[in-house]
């Protein structure tokens, strides 16, 4: 009995020790490690032990300040309408419509691209004088010769557009596999019982699927912030630094200035930024989510 | 025995996994034995079939010394370029020789991956340095010592549409010569809300270069301090922000967007690198012109791009390969190949005067503008340690100046605090 058991948990651990050495070497190591070189600094080549210096310098620049704050801007901005709006489409492509397939496809095509190639074409798109968004924004005489993708505020309005153009048809397809799983004669039954559009979706379809919410709330959030391609492409962080988020800001440091203590010190708060909101959000909405089906 | 199974196919998955690890490691050696095969990284800022020519230009100098081989390796851009150099080297596997920008050769320096090249200097005998053009060696330096061998240079020259000359009364043939004349210009070609006089691209090189017109320095010769926030600095990003403020100039732009604005007809003239001449030719529907960038209290071209740089790590033989396969790339021949297929100009001044070069500048005059501005050519700044971090917040602070954001005289001073901050250790 016992050396059976034995070999269970023999073979339990050998079918998991591929991903756990993945995981190890991949991501647990990494993170130590940056956490250990973001207590250096480089001159010439040579490496010295400053402790904290780099985190204190960090936070006394008004450059990191400053992506701080982009960066909760730009989650706020982006993953709020990005969900909101995957959620009506959802709704809206989930009951009987003419051509329902073809608007599903038109709105999660944007996922399919790369966000490289994306961001290129809003490039253009957003060009100030031979852009076609310039254009038609004259045409209707609302605005006319907005530097979009140049000037501060509009850079940042530029990439959360963006964001919400290539996630919204995403986060539609999620909740739409939640929605179909919603059992039909509730509705049915509500709309016997009188109840009108917006009662039933109030009363039965959010909270029914509130599991799905809260699945794409935290990858929405996540994605928030580790946006850095499309900043890469479209901004470059600039204008003056308006559109630097930390992820863009850790890639700049890394990888352009060698900045590697700097790099990793920011690094390490990105992991602590995301692991206290992973954690909050998970230990405390999870109790407010609706299993039952 | 189902168990069995799992198990073994645990451990085949491992093996496959690791295999192409093993291999890697093996074909490392085979190559040593036979022949020397130099790796060589190069960047290509600029789409086209460059690295064809690349690879070609190779090749020619393998069939001329079969004992050597060059590989080629496409890069991306500077950036990319430099990070495989860097990483590969740090993972002791360097390349034998990378092209790099000013920048980064002051890094490759600073972590001691790039080698010093007097003695190859000194080995070719006096006067060896005089095949290139003067100016072109100031980017081969950190702090007065040969670290590189220039290959891919270009200048910047001011672009102007003709037929808008002379729809203003403007002389088609001539362009501002001076930065008053600039601001004459502009205020004649202006159609506010519909075009722009001028168009210079706002980043850490056109504040350099205007300081410098302007009678300024940027750093000093061992790159451990810069002088940003003198009266000739803060003077010319005034200059600048007039320009911006009268609505002649828009407040932020790049090399892309003002090449694309100028063929559109959104704008007048334009500062921009001569590597754009090939574009604007194929793109243009009107007649135009290049000149010398209009001059302050100094004439003042400056020129950018790459340089050929020799690893550390590797050994001397592969070292003296390294240095010949970079003499013969910059013999007239094939710096006339290089320019012609890239746009850039050619490095070698000789190159000039070879039959395909004189076909070339005759389908292409404008490039000849480029070749004569040499004269007044300076190399690219900043020069300094961590030079990619000074000259981003140099770019940043320019695009805050021209934004309104702040003000020049409190932006430079605020500048040049962040640069001593970055600096300090380094004196």
């Amino acid at each position: 009995m016992n050396t059976r058991r034995l070999k269970n948990y023999l073979i339990a651990y050998l079918l998991l020790a591929p991903s756990i050495i993945f995981l190890g070497v991949f991501t647990f190591y990494p993170i130590l490690y940056s956490i250990w070189t973001s207590l250096f600094t480089r001159i010439s080549g040579n490496s010295l032990f400053i402790g904290l210096g780099n985190y204190i310098e960090m936070f006394e620049s008004s450059e990191f300040r400053e992506v701080l704050k982009n960066n909760l801007i730009y989650a706020v901005f982006s993953t709020v309408p990005a969900v909101l709006f995957g959620l009506i489409l959802s709704i809206v492509l989930n009951s009987e419509l003419k051509g329902r397939g073809f608007y599903r496809f038109a709105m999660f095509y944007p996922t399919i691209l790369p966000i490289a190639t994306a961001s290129m074409i809003w490039v253009f798109l957003l060009s100030q004088s031979i852009g076609f968004v310039n254009h038609i924004l004259d045409k209707i005489g609302i605005a006319s010769g907005i530097d979009w993708v140049n000037s501060s505020p509009y850079a940042m309005v530029s990439i959360i557009v963006v964001y919400i153009w290539k996630y919204s048809g995403y986060y539609m397809l999620l909740f739409l596999s939640g929605l179909q799983s919603i059992d039909e004669s509730l509705y049915e039954e509500a709309y016997l019982e009188g109840a009108n559009v917006f009662t039933r979706i109030r009363k039965i379809t959010l909270p029914l699927l509130s599991p799905t919410t809260f699945f794409v709330v935290l990858l929405a959030i996540v994605n928030s912030f580790q946006a850095v391609d499309q900043i890469y492409v479209m901004t470059k962080g600039g204008p003056h630094n308006s559109t630097n988020v930390l992820l863009y800001y850790i890639y700049e440091y890394g990888f352009v200035y060698w900045d590697t203590g700097k790099a990793s010190g920011a690094s390490s708060v990105l992991f602590l930024i995301l692991l206290t909101v992973t954690f909050f959000y998970y230990f405390g909405l999870q109790k407010t989510v609706n299993y039952e089906r | 025995m189902k168990k069995e199974r799992t198990i073994l196919l645990v451990l085949l998955s491992i093996i496959l996994l690791a295999s192409p690890v093993l291999a890697a490691g093996q074909s490392e050696v085979s190559n040593e034995s036979e022949k020397m095969t130099l790796r060589f990284f190069f960047p290509i800022g600029t789409a086209g079939n460059l690295a064809n020519i690349m690879t070609n230009l190779c090749n020619e100098y393998s069939e001329q010394n079969p004992e050597v081989s060059i590989e080629a390796i496409y890069a991306g851009d500077y950036v990319q370029t430099f990070q495989r150099t860097l990483t590969s080297s740090r993972a002791g596997n360097p390349p034998d020789v990378a092209v790099l920008t000013n920048a980064d050769v002051w890094t490759a320096v600073d972590e001691g991956i790039a080698t010093p090249l007097q003695t190859f200097i000194d080995s070719e005998g006096e006067g060896f340095l005089d095949r290139f053009f003067p100016a072109m060696l100031d980017d081969c330096m950190v702090a007065g010592e040969y670290y590189a061998i220039p290959f891919q240079k270009s200048t910047h020259v001011l672009y102007y549409n003709k037929d808008m000359f002379r729809e203003a009364g403007l002389d088609p043939e001539k362009g501002p010569e001076t930065w008053e004349e600039l601001v004459e210009y502009c205020q004649a070609l202006t159609i506010p809300g519909e075009r722009y006089g001028v168009e210079v691209p706002i980043d850490f090189y056109y504040m350099a270069v205007f300081i410098l017109q302007n009678g300024g320095t940027i750093n000093n010769t061992d790159g451990s301090e810069t002088y940003l926030d003198t009266p000739a600095a803060i003077e010319a990003m005034q200059y600048l922000k007039s320009l911006v403020d009268a609505g002649y100039m828009p407040a932020k732009r790049l090399y892309g967007d003002s090449s694309s604005d100028f063929v559109a007809g959104k704008t007048a003239m334009m500062y921009n690198s001569s590597g754009s001449l090939a574009f604007v030719r194929d793109s243009c529907s009107f007649d135009w012109g290049v000149c010398y960038l209009p001059a302050g209290k100094e004439r003042i071209a400056p020129t950018g791009g790459g340089q050929f740089v020799i690893c550390q790590g590797i050994s001397e033989e592969r070292q003296k390969a390294a240095w010949d396969f970079i003499k013969w790339m910059t013999e007239p021949e094939q710096a006339a190949e290089w320019s012609i297929g890239s746009g850039f100009i050619a490095v070698n001044p000789k190159s000039f005067d070879l039959p395909v070069m004189v076909e070339y500048n005759n389908n292409l005059p404008q490039a000849l503008v480029a070749r004569d501005q040499m004269e007044y050519a300076m190399g690219e700044y900043p020069k300094t340690h961590n030079c990619r971090q000074i000259a981003q917040i140099m770019s940043t602070t320019f695009e805050s100046i021209m934004a309104g954001i702040s003000e020049p005289q409190a932006a430079m001073e605020e500048l040049q605090k962040s640069c001593d901050s970055i600096l300090n250790k380094y004196r």
